[in-house]
């Protein structure tokens, strides 16, 4: 059962009890959607309201409406993923809930009924537990990178005098400490150009913002050694 | 009211045993006093623009809706974020429109003024605390902050509205923390008297590929050298 027909049932025995403790009729039916469902729709909206203007009338006749706690001995329980106290065994860590889409500009209090018009709620999105993962990057980001590399790239002399030029590939990891291993050339043109990137990414300052105890994050850096200085 | 207008990365109705009793709606804050490394929320952190921002009475009148729900099963509104305390005058006023029929839960990291978890001692009935761990050196790791506060607060908080109002989520942080870790925080917090502890484990995302395990190369952009002079 998805999760929004879980919901929509728990709310619906929610209904059901409130009914029955005021003595309310209310013939709940049976809900025919089939597609997806965000535990509530115009239908299930339009009972609330009911009752609650049942609940109204009651007491203006000077009937006892009871409501407070009336449902607490349901049990209710496991409607969401997530830090969910009662089962940690179903707990993904990252709570935070679903939202549909379809939500009304004004809260729908004292309505008879939800107006046609309304469309029922569609397939809730994920609106929160997205997760940040720590990306690593060069100490002072691009441009440092940039300055590091121009500033110690040597074009090897071999590569001049034999007129090399083009894209040498150096592949390397980032590990959780920000140090750099398993460096390796993908791509080398010759001349020396691919060694001469090897010595200067290996002699590269540790990385900054790394996920500890990573095994590492890997990285393709492609270096284009060009006898032309115009860019 | 205006100056209390709050922005919100988002408000969830219909949560079930997740966000304390009954049916509850978990109303997030923007902003957040700390930069967790796997932040949940991270929506929080950046700018508000185009955020949905209410007042407490525009939150209370959307919130009215569920009011049968709510009352029925003990539940109410939970406050989430980002950080809620750093909301704390919100809460309030939140309080005051709602009355007492609703459960006001907040699930807080406690690394704020002392003054701001004081206001919301007032208001809120339960309390939701995600420690992530005792260690200082690891809490910073992770938050980027010191826990002194955060756990200074929790001191407080349980010596003025007791244990009974109180869970401590103590989360094993991949990369961050161990088992080992989460034991030594679990048994401080004992201590400290904490009654109730949820633990569980921060699980990323299958869609999420995590820095550990991705196979896909991170391509730097290339970079041109040219013979210098």
């Amino acid at each position: 059962m998805t999760q929004g027909k879980k919901i929509c049932n728990q709310l619906k025995a929610v209904r059901r009890t409130v009914a029955e403790a005021n003595d309310i009729p209310l013939e709940i039916k049976e809900c025919t959607h089939k597609g997806d469902c965000a535990g509530t729709c115009p239908h299930c909206e339009a009972e609330v309201r009911y009752l609650e203007q049942e609940l109204q009338k009651r007491k203006r006749s000077g009937k006892a409406a009871v409501l407070a706690g009336v449902a607490m001995s349901l049990s209710l329980s496991g409607c969401h993923t997530g830090n969910k106290v009662v089962d940690p065994l179903e707990n993904d860590g990252m709570v935070r809930g679903l939202v549909a889409k379809y939500e009304p500009e004004k809260p729908l209090m004292g309505k008879p009924a939800v107006p046609d018009t309304i469309q029922p709620p569609i397939i809730e999105e994920p609106l929160m537990g997205i997760v940040t993962m720590p990306v690593p990057r060069f100490p002072g980001g691009e441009e440092a990178l940039t300055e590091y590399l121009k500033t110690n790239i040597v074009y090897p002399k071999e590569a001049l005098k034999q007129g090399i030029e083009g894209t040498v590939i150096v592949e390397f990891l980032i590990k959780g400490d920000g140090s750099i291993s398993d460096i390796r050339l993908k791509q080398d043109i010759g001349g020396g150009c691919g060694e001469e990137a090897i010595r200067v990414v290996k002699a590269m300052p540790k990385w900054e913002n790394t996920l500890p105890n990573s095994d590492g994050t890997p990285y393709s850096l492609p270096i284009e050694f060009s006898l032309n200085n115009k860019d | 009211m205006s100056h209390l207008e709050a922005a919100f990365i988002g408000i969830s109705r219909h949560r079930i045993g997740v966000d304390g009793n009954g049916v509850t709606t978990l109303a997030c804050f923007h902003g957040c006093s700390l930069r967790c490394r796997y932040c949940l929320n991270a929506q929080c952190l950046g700018p508000d623009d185009g955020m949905r921002r209410h007042t407490p009475e525009s939150l209370y009148q959307y919130c009215l809706i569920d009011n049968l729900y709510f009352v029925a099963t003990g539940g109410g509104v939970c406050f989430g974020g980002g950080e809620p305390l750093l909301r704390s005058e919100f809460l309030v006023h939140f309080r005051e429109l709602c009355g007492k029929s609703w459960q006001l839960t907040v699930e807080s990291a406690l690394s704020v003024p002392r003054k701001a978890v004081e206001t919301a001692a007032t208001v809120i009935d339960q309390f939701i605390i995600d420690i992530k761990d005792c260690n200082n050196d690891i809490y910073k790791r992770y938050t980027g902050k010191s826990n002194r506060q955060s756990m200074s607060n929790l001191k407080w908080l349980l010596e003025t509205v007791g244990a009974k109002r109180i869970i401590v989520r103590v989360p094993l942080i991949k990369g961050y923390n161990t088992k080992a870790d989460t034991d030594r925080s679990v048994e401080q917090l004992k201590a400290m008297g904490v009654e109730n502890l949820d633990r569980f484990e921060y699980r990323l995302p299958q869609e999420q590929p995590t820095a550990t395990k991705t196979t896909k190369k991170n391509t730097i952009s290339k970079r041109r050298i040219t013979p210098s002079e």
